[in-house]
């Protein structure tokens, strides 16, 4: 009685686990494959858009995999797909005038920005699959700009004194951190974007800066 | 420890050693109360408490009192009767024996690792055997004492081991001529073995008996041969055996039918608690009057190992609540969330996490292979193992993730919700069987469901 219980229990089980997976394979299930949901504005990129097929055969990326996991190799090799990087991110994101592009902090004088917060990957401020816009914190300013010194400051409250006081949180009130919105920078503290509109913008909600943008974005990677 | 064996010098009893289990009394709680000097056990009985429940130390007690209780024996023979049974033969060391009344029961005393133990056992032999006493034997799991004689290899091993005089009077009636059914399960039969072979010895009996023996499989089926000759030789006597996993167990139907055909009948029942209770409940559904039943509980101390299996889902719940608990108001701790987001910690805990998913697929392995006999060691791992499924997956991950993830971590914590309300939680036996077969269809499924979705998590977490 009982092996005969087993077994259906095996075969049932067996059934159901081909059904889950081929529904799960399924192409119009490719966004039920990732961890999360995608973030805002790429909810209708398809996987290969970032995903690309990696070299090497299937035998060789198991070989070079099993040897990293054994210590033999210095670092995971792709399975599969490639890891995206921040190239994968620039074929659409790229800008000229980018006021805060990644490959600046590759400079020298950051090194304490690139070990503390990673300012140099895309990924750092803006991991995939959360479904966010900026996952960062939004006192990131601290970093770079702690001893900042303006001649003739435009502000009431002048920009020293803002850093004196630590309130890093203030800075994206009044500045984008790429500078891609068409915007008047306000000359008065008071006049700021509120605290949790910024807080909202990069949980992927309206943008409060401005409607208007000096670039915009490709469609795809593949876009002319 | 020597044990001077020849000499019949036999070792002594430890004052701390509990003499009466009923009412936990140790010996030297007892041994005070001698210096009234009882003329009878019963005026001990009634000064110290000992002995006043099950009465399985009264030869204890009558032996503190000065009397020579114990009759020192030799196993003679052991036979094998399946994987789990074995007759043991005891021949006394100096007389012969006196003939006992067919089910009573001696008390076996053994001294193993330095200590006393004592267990009573129903003598199968018949009754009128003088020179021998033969007990039939169960292995119970847990059982010290039946472990131990079922290690004792040969009759010439040198294990010391003394004998009580037959005791207890539930016994089937004999003088009467009514019909008698007897309704048995496992190990219970034992005592109509005693029976059977006291009436077989007693010609001229003419008086209809039914055996109605219940048992797990066929590899637990004791006395087989004995039960076919002694239904072959007797035509008042019907034998029939149900095996429970083959077919259908004793149910109200059977007992209804049963009572029609033995009209008046006797009833005799022997077997484990659950079914001593299922039994007495369809006769007392079909109105038989209570004179008419006799009872013998037949049970084995299993109450341990439920409570075992009942602290193993505590603990279980109480970190499963505590997963659930950090999940939904968000209290993670810094330091594992920093570990959880570095690769190399991802790709091992992974696998450690894989690997204790795989180790519960042991007791696949164990149930095909250790036929017919799963060790109780091994559900108890199964258990215990099971029961720390949620800080397992909490070392992997503290979050339940989203997508295709969280049916992963659903159909996880459903198998391991599913292994904890199993069928030992449910008392009547009759439900427990029916949720059994349930309950281990769904067990085994969602378990390879759950192999197929980490097996399609590894590829996709390989892959992008």
């Amino acid at each position: 009685m009982i092996k005969k219980i087993m077994f259906n229990g095996y075969l049932l089980g067996l059934l159901v686990s081909i059904l889950t997976i081929l529904v799960l394979s399924s192409s119009y299930l490719h966004h039920f494959r990732v961890a999360g949901e995608m973030n805002i504005g790429h909810e209708n990129l398809v996987c290969n858009e970032c995903h690309e097929i990696a070299e090497g055969s299937l035998r060789q990326q198991i070989q070079a995999n099993i040897s990293y996991l054994l210590g033999q190799r210095q670092s995971l090799a792709s399975f599969n797909f490639k890891l995206p990087n921040s190239k994968d991110c620039l074929a659409c994101h790229y800008r000229e005038n980018d006021k805060h592009p990644i490959y600046r902090f590759n400079e020298p004088r950051f090194s304490e920005a690139r070990k503390s917060i990673k300012a140099q990957f895309c990924v750092s401020c803006h991991k995939e699959h959360t479904g966010l816009r900026v996952t960062s914190k939004v006192d990131n300013c601290q970093h770079c700009h702690q001893d900042l010194t303006i001649k003739n400051d435009p502000i009431d409250i002048s920009h020293q004194d803002l850093i004196k006081l630590k309130n890093w949180s203030s800075c994206l009130s009044c500045h984008d951190f790429h500078g891609n919105h068409i915007m008047q920078t306000p000359t008065k503290v008071k006049n700021r974007l509120e605290q949790y509109k910024i807080h909202q913008y990069m949980q992927g909600e309206k943008d409060p800066y401005s409607d208007k943008k000096y670039n915009t974005n490709k469609r795809t990677r593949y876009e002319d | 420890m020597k044990n001077n064996n020849k000499n019949s010098h036999y070792p002594a009893y430890n004052d701390s050693d509990i003499l009466c289990q009923c009412m936990k009394l140790k010996r030297s709680e007892v041994s005070p109360t001698l210096k009234y000097h009882y003329k009878k056990i019963d005026s001990l009985i009634a000064c110290s408490g000992a002995g006043s429940v099950c009465t399985a130390c009264h030869p204890l007690l009558s032996e503190l009192m000065g009397n020579d209780v114990w009759t020192d024996v030799e196993v003679s023979s052991i036979k094998k009767l399946s994987d789990y049974t074995k007759i043991f033969r005891f021949k006394s060391k100096s007389n012969p024996f006196y003939p006992a009344k067919a089910g009573q029961h001696i008390i076996v005393q053994a001294y193993i690792d330095g200590k006393w133990e004592m267990r009573r056992y129903t003598l199968s032999n018949s009754a009128s055997e003088t020179r021998y006493r033969e007990i039939t034997v169960q292995r119970e799991p847990y059982g010290k004492f039946s472990s131990y004689l079922h290690r004792l290899l040969n009759t010439n091993n040198k294990a010391i081991i003394r004998i009580s005089e037959p005791m207890g009077d539930v016994t089937p009636n004999l003088i009467t001529a009514k019909p008698l059914i007897c309704l048995v399960a496992g190990i219970g039969i034992t005592p109509i073995i005693a029976f059977l072979k006291t009436i077989d010895s007693d010609i001229g009996d003419s008086r209809q008996i039914l055996i109605d023996y219940s048992v797990l499989n066929q590899y637990r089926v004791v006395y087989q041969t004995e039960l076919n000759d002694i239904a072959a030789s007797n035509p008042n006597i019907d034998i029939n055996i149900r095996i429970t996993d083959q077919s259908e167990r004793i149910n109200q139907t059977h007992i209804n039918q049963l009572l029609k055909n033995y009209p008046n009948a006797d009833i005799y029942i022997c077997g484990s608690a659950p079914y001593l209770a299922a039994v007495s409940n369809y006769l007392s559904l079909a109105n038989v009057a209570k004179q008419r039943i006799h009872i013998e509980n037949f049970s084995s101390p299993k109450s341990h190992k439920v409570n075992q299996s009942k602290k193993y889902a505590y603990v279980a719940i109480l970190l499963f609540l505590a997963f659930f608990a950090q999940e939904l108001f968000n209290w993670k701790l810094a330091w594992l969330e920093t570990l959880q987001n570095n690769e190399n910690y991802k790709i091992y805990s992974g696998l450690g996490l894989l690997t204790y998913i795989l180790s519960q697929f042991v007791m696949a392995y164990n149930r095909k292979c250790e036929t017919p006999h799963v060790p109780a060691s091994r559900y108890r791992q199964h258990k215990l193992r099971g029961a720390f499924a949620p800080l397992v997956f909490f070392i992997h991950s503290t979050q339940l993730g989203g997508a295709y993830l969280l049916l992963l971590s659903s159909v996880y914590f459903s198998n391991f919700l599913v292994g904890i309300f199993n069928h030992e939680h449910i008392k009547q036996a009759a439900q427990r069987i029916r949720y059994f077969k349930l309950w281990l269809a769904i067990h085994i499924s969602l378990s390879l469901l759950l192999l197929s979705l980490v097996g399609f998590h590894i590829y996709i977490v390989a892959s992008y």
